[in-house]
């Protein structure tokens, strides 16, 4: 690895060798909620197998949190996959910004809270 | 899962809620009330710098250690354009150093107090209040616990008044569901009210 910090716990060296010693995207918006989706056709450009399964798993809008718990990987790692992914054209984020959330989501979010 | 011959254009929008408390006080079954899917477990790595000299030779060193902190989480699809995802999140003190990542984007939290542990919600609330995130306070009444007056519950956390406190049982889905619709009620009267002014 680089002059990157080296991650002390066993269980992460794997992880950060994934991203190349990267430990945070540069990319802003990737939260956990946010959700990434495969491109259609697109597969082909994915590199690594960690790539290849973040696409399996992206056929439909998944979020970052999801891939974290089906990759065994942390939310940083995901993150930084992902935007590997987004430079390479692979997949699409549904960028989500809080600050615009109307009162028919609030709405809709009630009915289905209210259904349960 | 393979990938859809064509990807929809349709976008989808993702919102995230923080259930907060301490541990043991119900905030995976909390999850799991209101969650489509059994609650996932997602992790988050955070690397802690500590200073120090080094002995034999009075140097500054720093020393790295990444540890993780798991969380576990649900969904509940609201429909084709719309999803809600619920973190769990641990109250203590010690867990601040990822909640800036994990309230960012957040509508809202419930915080879920244990009357036998109090103090392991005050530093939740005491950031929640900080950053300005709505949070509802839900006082989940375990069997073995003193029954405290909600007002004595309010004052011991410092909330102000119009912070919506109840009390709930985390075992029952209605009555989790019910702690959500007080967060979702309460988010409406904020956005109705800005409108209005």
């Amino acid at each position: 690895m680089s002059n990157q910090e080296t991650p002390r716990q066993l269980g992460l060296i794997r992880p950060f060798i994934l991203t190349g010693g990267r430990t945070t995207t540069t990319r802003p918006g990737l939260r956990w909620e946010t959700l990434v989706e495969a491109l259609a056709d697109r597969a082909r450009l994915a590199k690594t197998s960690e790539q290849r399964t973040v696409l399996s798993h992206a056929g439909r809008p998944v979020s970052i949190a999801e891939l974290s718990a089906f990759m065994h990987l942390p939310t940083q790692v995901v993150a930084i996959l992902v935007g590997d992914l987004l430079d390479i054209g692979a997949i699409r984020i549904h960028q989500t910004d809080p600050v615009e959330i109307e009162l028919s989501a609030l709405t809709r979010m009630i009915q289905r809270v209210r259904a349960l | 899962m393979s990938v859809l011959s064509e990807t929809s254009n349709r976008h989808v929008t993702a919102v995230k809620f923080v259930i907060a408390g301490g541990f043991g006080v119900g905030k995976t079954t909390f999850v799991g009330a209101i969650s489509e899917v059994e609650p996932l477990t997602t992790e988050a790595a955070m690397t802690v710098v500590a200073s120090g000299v080094d002995d034999h030779q009075a140097v500054a060193k720093t020393t790295k250690t990444t540890t993780t902190v798991a969380m576990d989480f649900g969904r509940l699809t609201v429909d084709d354009s719309l999803v809600m995802y619920l973190f769990g999140a641990p109250g203590q003190g010690r867990f601040t150093f990822m909640w800036d990542d994990l309230i960012e984007g957040a509508l809202g939290a419930v915080v879920l107090v244990d009357t036998r542990r109090v103090e392991d919600c005050f530093a939740a609330v005491d950031y929640f209040e900080k950053k300005g995130l709505p949070f509802v306070v839900g006082v989940n009444c375990f069997d073995s616990a003193p029954r405290y007056a909600l007002d004595e519950v309010r004052e011991a956390l410092g909330i102000l008044p119009h912070v919506p406190v109840f009390e709930m049982d985390a075992r029952h889905k209605t009555s989790c569901r019910d702690a959500l619709l007080v967060l979702l009620e309460l988010l409406v009267t904020r956005l109705t009210s800005k409108v209005a002014t």
